[in-house]
């Protein structure tokens, strides 16, 4: 502030005057550069995505001229190649995975050897092995770590959570691990027990895990994976409600439909804020413009921000003496 | 001509009476662990009267503000600085203070301040990203990498996740984020680092009287006094 002061009492000099208006001309080029940069969201259809491209255009709107592409079935290659030729974007944000899938076909087909978009990927499942395999890119996760759950949890119930049961097919063992150091952090210890349940069957295999965890190793909360297998109907009818009924112990979950209480499973779902997590992935296009559209190394973010959802019906039920800390909670059910 | 003026006098006398015109608005913006539909109720019971919009987030609130600025505000006062056309009207007092420190946390030892330039540090958004930006550096009189979050708890994992080496808190935000995490949270004092902690602002020329009758008679906020 002093110094704009001071250069206002300097007499100015034609020079001085030159040198202004070339500094000028260059921010001002350097601001139209930035708006006009061309950002191509490649997306799928429903509310989730539009509450992301929200948040990412609440942060990039006036850096970036924002476009949005919708993959539908049906959706080529070469319409996506018609959509990037046209756009000549110099980032790419990937929604899902058909979205991933279809960029990186399209990767695969180009003959164009120019540094391609900075990609973005946001939405997908196990987005680690999809960067792996795009060039220029980055990702958001989208699997919410246990750590953040239970450390929800525990504030919502207001009593410690030292032991987190987890069942996990072999799959997510990585990330198990993973989860298991940041769990440390937050004096949390993960109690995992690996099953290998496949296609047909199992469910033996998974009540053994689940009677191991809430009876021998004592688990003060489990946490259900977002696993399609360990989640199907026949697994949850069989082996999932009988013990969760039977042990009555707060269950975390991914998914939405899983804490509804007439289905009587999880206790408590921790679900992604999909406008915070655009807000998120407006950072990473930010990072990758400041270092020339490049990206250094790939990387993967966890993700920020959650919705939390109480099932009042199944906590008042088995804890209700316990009262509920909800203020923070952003939605229950009955 | 008579009836074009009769036209004026009525649409005149509806904008300057206030039981005509309708309650008066209310928009806060003053993100704690608390959601913002918690606050709703509880504000909807104190500002009798008074219709008031509680946001969460700050890209929420400025969207309104830019489409419709007519309401009072209840928010930081470096917020309202920020917001054209607006004037600070009351400024509250928490603890006998208008102005609240601001701290560094981090996990497990204490931040070099002479390293500041070279962190990242989380911070809640309550002015966008040049304004919170601004903030820090005023703060921590460094410009440090500056990573934003929405929500008071996010502030948690940007440390967990070692995104950010320390967050900047009061000691109100310390405190809540102490009970909710087991992290080892270590507080780093900042000289000179206050800001204020919440004020009313309203248009230069608007009268919002009802909420400020209201503010003066019950503690908003932890609030328990407006000068």
């Amino acid at each position: 502030m002093e110094m704009i002061q001071r250069s206002h009492h300097r007499r100015e000099t034609p020079l001085s005057r030159a040198v202004r208006g070339i500094a000028m001309s260059i921010a001002l080029s350097c601001i139209t550069a930035w708006a006009s940069d061309a950002l191509l969201v490649i997306r799928g259809a429903g509310q989730a995505f539009d509450e992301f491209v929200a948040g990412l255009r609440g942060e990039l709107a006036q850096e970036c001229a924002i476009s949005e592409w919708t993959v539908r079935q049906g959706s080529t290659v070469p319409d996506l190649e018609k959509r990037l030729q046209s756009l000549h974007p110099k980032a790419v944000v990937l929604l899902d995975n058909n979205a991933i899938n279809l960029y990186q076909r399209c990767c695969a087909a180009r003959k164009d050897t120019t540094l391609p978009p900075a990609a973005i990927v946001c939405m997908g499942v196990m987005v680690d092995r999809a960067i792996a395999q795009l060039p220029n890119a980055s990702a958001i996760a989208y699997e919410i770590p246990p750590v953040t759950s239970a450390v929800n949890l525990r504030t919502v119930m207001g009593t410690p959570i030292n032991r987190l049961g987890i069942v996990y097919r072999a799959g997510m063992r990585n990330f198990v691990e993973r989860s298991a150091v940041l769990c440390r952090k937050e004096n949390i210890e993960i109690e995992p027990v690996e099953i290998s349940v496949r296609y047909l069957g199992g469910a033996a295999e998974l009540r053994s895990a689940l009677y191991t965890l809430f009876s021998n190793k004592h688990i003060d909360a489990l946490w259900a994976p977002n696993d399609i297998q360990i989640l199907r109907p026949d697994l949850i009818r069989e082996a999932w409600l009988p013990m969760i009924d039977k042990f009555k112990k707060p269950v975390i979950v991914g998914v939405g439909p899983l804490v509804d209480p007439d289905m009587g499973f999880g206790t408590f779902s921790v679900l992604p804020d999909h406008t915070a997590l655009g807000a998120q992935a407006a950072d990473l296009v930010r990072q990758a413009r400041d270092n020339g559209w490049k990206f250094p190394a790939p990387a993967v973010e966890q993700p920020l921000s959650v919705i939390k959802t109480m099932n009042l019906r199944q906590y008042q039920r088995w804890f209700g003496a316990r009262k509920a800390d909800l203020a923070g909670v952003d939605k229950t059910v009955r | 001509m008579i009836k074009s003026v009769s036209r004026h006098i009525i649409l005149l006398f509806l904008a300057l009476s206030p039981g005509i015109r309708g309650a008066e608005r209310l928009y806060v913006f003053y993100p704690t662990m608390v959601r913002s539909q918690v606050l709703q109720k509880e504000f909807s019971k104190t500002f009798a009267g008074v219709d008031v919009i509680v946001f969460g987030k700050y890209g929420d609130f400025r969207a309104k503000i830019a489409a419709d600025s007519s309401a009072a505000v209840l928010t930081r006062p470096a917020l309202i600085d920020q917001l054209p056309g607006y004037e600070k009207r009351l400024t509250g007092v928490r603890d006998g203070k208008t102005e609240e420190a601001y701290r560094l946390a981090s996990v497990g030892k204490p931040v070099k301040t002479d390293s500041l330039g070279s962190i990242t540090i989380g911070v809640l958004d309550f002015l966008g990203k040049q304004g919170m930006e601004e903030f820090v550096s005023s703060m921590t009189r460094h410009h440090a990498k500056v990573k934003r979050v929405m929500k008071l708890e996010d502030l948690l994992p940007l440390l967990t996740f070692e995104m950010a080496q320390a967050i900047l808190v009061t000691d109100e935000q310390i405190a809540l984020l102490k009970k909710t995490s087991n992290l080892d949270l270590i507080v780093t004092q900042l000289p000179g680092a206050q800001s204020g902690i919440i004020a009313l602002g309203a248009q230069k020329s608007a009268s919002p009287d009802a909420v400020i009758k209201a503010l003066r008679t019950q503690t908003v906020l932890g609030v328990q006094q407006w000068k």
